[in-house]
């Protein structure tokens, strides 16, 4: 025990708590004219069985529920990915490659639609000299 | 002599005079207590006998497993709370303006008293959880049981409070040996 533990209980002891005998024969009255509650089971005990048991029903009820729910039924999955069927050549672009032979393919579409036009115009415009 | 459990016990079967003793036991430490606590003496007075005439009511629902001191003085802080709120709350003005009513149960030779101090520097709770292990000398466990708060928070409680002491009596005691020095 340090000074501050002595120092406060003397202090403590210093409290004057003198109890006069008209307060003690005070209490002594109100005590014998105050009945004793009788001891009885508490209903906080009777509410926590009861949440208790509420709280297992549901826990029981939702297992059943899981259980006669049908399983879904998941679609089946591909085994290999979609990019493995697609032959190889047609994935990989040669790096080394000019640009004109990529674009080449274009310039022929675009250069026999221009050919079309041309042979559409020439026809409209016979047509036009034979008819006007 | 029996210990107050049993006595505790025996007035739980009815016996009066059992529990008459056990008032006996308990009736300075417990006007003590709640003068440091209360307001003014009439207050702890008040809250003294409100807490017997609790304790004799409900005593079936006393757990002898439990200290009946813990039992006894967590009945009291209850009722030395009630006490505040019905009579209003100046606690702190007054404290502030030096006209403490502990003082005035206090010998005039008495007032460096520490608890007058503790009363002034330290929360309700703290103050109460450094009386029941100082004075009363009980267990962490039964003061945070009867302030009903957690182990840690009273252990804190305490350290905090004895060091707040501590300082505030260091404090004093150099301002005092200045003033020596000077005057």
């Amino acid at each position: 025990m340090d000074r501050l533990d002595e120092q406060l209980r003397n202090d403590a002891a210093a409290i004057s708590a003198d109890v006069s005998v008209e307060d003690k024969q005070r209490l002594e009255a109100m005590l014998a004219a105050t009945p004793q509650v009788p001891a009885t089971r508490r209903p906080a005990t009777g509410l926590r069985w009861a949440a208790l048991a509420a709280g297992l029903g549901s826990f029981a009820l939702v297992i059943l529920l899981q259980d006669a729910t049908p399983p879904v039924v998941e679609a089946p999955v591909a085994a290999t990915p979609v990019y493995e069927s697609v032959p190889p050549a047609l994935l990989t672009v040669p790096l080394r490659v000019e640009p004109a032979d990529l674009t080449e393919p274009l310039q022929q579409e675009l250069n026999a639609l221009r050919a079309d036009v041309a042979k559409a115009r020439e026809s409209i415009e016979r047509d036009l000299r034979v008819t006007f | 002599m029996q210990s107050d459990e049993q006595l505790a016990g025996s007035a739980q079967r009815g016996n009066a005079l059992a529990f008459s003793a056990l008032v006996e036991r308990y009736q300075e430490r417990l006007l003590r207590f709640l003068q440091a606590r209360c307001r003014c003496r009439a207050d702890a007075e008040d809250a003294v006998q409100d807490a017997f005439v609790d304790a004799w009511r409900y005593l079936h629902s006393y757990d002898s497993r439990w200290r009946f001191s813990t039992w006894l003085y967590r009945i009291a802080i209850r009722r030395a709370g009630r006490q505040q709120t019905s009579t209003g709350g100046e606690g702190l003005e007054q404290l502030a303006s030096g006209d403490d009513p502990l003082a005035a149960c206090i010998a005039a030779d008495e007032q460096k008293n520490l608890w007058l101090i503790a009363r002034r520097e330290l929360t309700e709770d703290a103050l109460t959880a450094l009386w029941l292990q100082s004075v009363e000398e009980m267990a962490l466990k039964d003061i945070a049981r009867a302030l009903q708060r957690s182990l840690p928070w009273t252990k804190v409680s305490l350290l905090r409070s004895r060091r707040r002491l501590r300082a505030v009596l260091a404090e004093q005691s150099s301002v005092k040996s200045g003033s020596e020095a000077y005057g």
